[in-house]
């Protein structure tokens, strides 16, 4: 659930969005590339915690914002989890109270299992922190669209063909396909809660609105 | 400690005393009095009462959480100052997320050792259960496996009795017949040659030649021979008959049978295993004719009967086994006792084990009380052994209606 603050008046209300999936496949440079290229009228440093030979120890935070017509802050807390088989505490942790999320996938044809385990844990910790994989947002991402012998589109499309999430695909070393995955989730994210929250009668936000302010990128959302 | 992605206020990330010390070193840094304030105006630390006109925003992540006042500082210095401050609230923001989600982590990593635990914990009892229960079905069937051993055993030494006294009535009973039909017909011959004494005296000389022969004695003694030996061919045709009813050669299926007539049976032939000069009493009240298997009954009589005649066989012509039988309207009770030495009272306990006796190696099989209790509790019946070392032993069968 977004959390709303009253105070300082008009109030703000915070989303959690949360980049999942397997040991380095490009959970961080997707946020490195959202804070390079995003243009949002928010826009915080990239706080990154602690990393060892590259890899996330605790989690990465971006912070982004803008202002609803009605004054309303709109603020996302964007955060990657570790990877790595063994923090899952850590990667349960981060993705407790989650209002979305995006799940990166490497594509390399020899990640295939773990991408496969990943979801799996995805699907099992979504499960334990109390949210629900039917309604929550989810974009699924894969990366790595560079590299060679990865998974054709046409594989792994007809992989997740009867799975009821969007897939992109991406390099995010270049930043291909960084911004439409984030734009997909917020568009999600706010069919998901425009009602709850009034954001289209209470707040004058409509969700090309929401998506593009956010993206600050008019080029990025179709 | 509350969950580490929570938004942190201004005052969370400065304590009032390091606030407090903050102010103090900005004051005498910048040549101003100095306050902190948070979003709402109250003054964390520093001066009271500054013009907020001159207040700077705080800003962490996008949104200011508090304001710095210096109205008397050179407006670069308090730019850089607010900086400076800014960087010390998002080191003091990482410190406290990752304190924070390192606490978060360890529960949650110390919940799923848990409830791994608790699983084995739970595999671990099904375990124990399980093998308690195989250990408890091992001992069930090795129970069923002795019991039917032992069945087999006695039937096949049945079949074996049976088919030997078969045999044996077969080729026994036809010259026995003949043999005492013949004698019979001796003595009626006898008879006819004793009515020749008085033609042959009354002949000249006869009289004479008959004492010389000796014909009177003869003919006594001839005839007592006979009915002796009459006697003895009814014996030996009685103990065919005893041995056949015991084998149960002829009624091998289940059938009413009077229990003292089985009884009758097993007496007969335990009687002869007796001691010289020792007696075996029966004392057969009225019993009830009873639908039973009366091969099996009569060996376990004769089990015990057998058991009874040897622990007298010490005693010579003192032995005596008593062999009663009551129906008292509800059950038929069998008590045969013996004044033998009595059973060792450690022994007493394993009487009906199988296997188990106190007799010399090849003597006792150690199963015939065994198989005389399985004969009675396939009969609904039970056996029980009272002993008294030194007075003797009494078993008890009984029979339910």
């Amino acid at each position: 659930m977004p959390e709303f603050d009253p105070l300082p008046a008009p109030g703000k209300l915070t989303f959690k969005l949360v980049y999942y999936g397997p040991a380095q496949s490009g959970k961080t440079t997707n946020l490195m590339r959202l804070h390079d290229e995003l243009a949002p009228a928010l826009k915080g440093d990239l706080m990154t915690m602690e990393t060892q030979n590259d890899r996330t120890l605790y989690f990465d935070l971006l912070p982004l914002g803008f202002r609803a017509p009605s004054g309303l802050l709109i603020k996302f807390r964007v955060f990657t989890v570790p990877g790595q088989v063994q923090h899952d505490g850590t990667r349960k942790a981060v993705l407790s109270r989650a209002d979305g999320i995006v799940f990166v996938a490497d594509s390399q044809r020899n990640q295939t299992v773990n991408n496969g385990e990943s979801f799996q844990n995805l699907t099992d910790n979504v499960a334990r922190v109390g949210l629900d994989l039917a309604t929550i947002p989810l974009a699924v991402q894969f990366n790595k669209r560079d590299l060679g012998d990865v998974l054709s589109e046409d594989e792994i499309k007809a992989r997740w063909k009867q799975a009821p999430w969007p897939v992109f695909f991406a390099t995010a070393t270049r930043g291909d396909g960084v911004a439409e995955t984030f734009a997909d989730l917020l568009r999600q994210t706010y069919r998901r809660y425009e009602d709850e929250y009034h954001l289209a009668d209470g707040h004058g936000l409509s969700e090309r609105d929401f998506v593009s302010q956010a993206i600050g990128l008019p080029e990025a959302v179709s | 400690m509350s969950d580490f992605d929570q938004e942190l206020s201004l005052g969370a990330l400065l304590p009032a005393k390091e606030a407090g010390q903050l102010c103090g070193s900005l004051a005498m840094l910048l040549h101003s009095p100095v306050a902190l304030e948070d979003l709402r105006g109250e003054v964390l630390a520093g001066d009271r009462g500054l013009p907020v006109e001159s207040r700077i925003e705080l800003v962490l992540e996008l949104e200011p959480i508090g304001y710095l006042l210096a109205p008397q500082a050179d407006p670069v210095a308090r730019g850089a100052a607010a900086n400076l401050i800014r960087q010390m609230l998002i080191a003091r923001a990482r410190y406290l997320m990752a304190a924070g989600l390192h606490i978060a982590s360890t529960q949650a990593d110390y919940e799923e050792l848990q409830r791994q635990n608790s699983a084995l914990r739970e595999s671990e009892a099904k375990y124990k259960e399980l093998a308690a229960e195989l250990e408890a079905r091992v001992a069930e069937q090795v129970k069923v496996i002795d019991e039917r051993q032992r069945q087999l055993y006695q039937a096949e030494r049945l079949a074996s009795v049976g088919q030997l006294a078969a045999g044996v009535a077969h080729e026994i009973n036809n010259p026995i017949g003949f043999v005492r039909s013949n004698l019979s017909t001796a003595q009626n011959y006898l008879g006819k040659l004793a009515g020749l004494a008085a033609p042959v005296t009354a002949l000249a000389g006869g009289a004479a030649v008959w004492k010389a022969a000796d014909m009177d004695f003869t003919l006594d003694d001839f005839a007592d021979l006979l009915r002796d030996s009459i006697g003895g061919v009814d014996r030996v045709a009685r103990i065919v008959s005893d041995l056949k009813g015991f084998s149960s050669v002829d009624r091998p299926q289940e059938g009413f049978v009077d229990i003292n007539e089985l009884l009758t049976g097993a007496c007969n032939i335990a009687e002869k295993t007796l001691a010289p000069g020792a007696a075996l009493i029966r004392d057969l009240g009225p019993a009830k004719s009873f639908l039973c298997l009366p091969g099996q009954l009569s060996q376990a009589f004769l089990a015990v009967l057998g058991n009874a005649v040897q622990a007298t066989a010490d005693k010579g012509p003192l032995g005596e086994v008593r062999v009663s039988s009551r129906f008292d309207g509800r059950q038929t009770l069998i008590r045969i006792r013996d004044n033998g030495g009595g059973i060792d009272p450690v022994a007493l306990p394993r009487v009906f084990d199988p296997f188990f006796t106190t007799r010399p190696v090849g003597q006792g099989t150690g199963l015939g009380l065994t198989v005389a209790r399985d004969i009675l509790r396939a009969h609904n019946g039970e056996i029980v052994v009272d002993s008294t070392p030194g007075e003797g032993t009494t078993v008890t069968l009984s029979l339910p209606d």
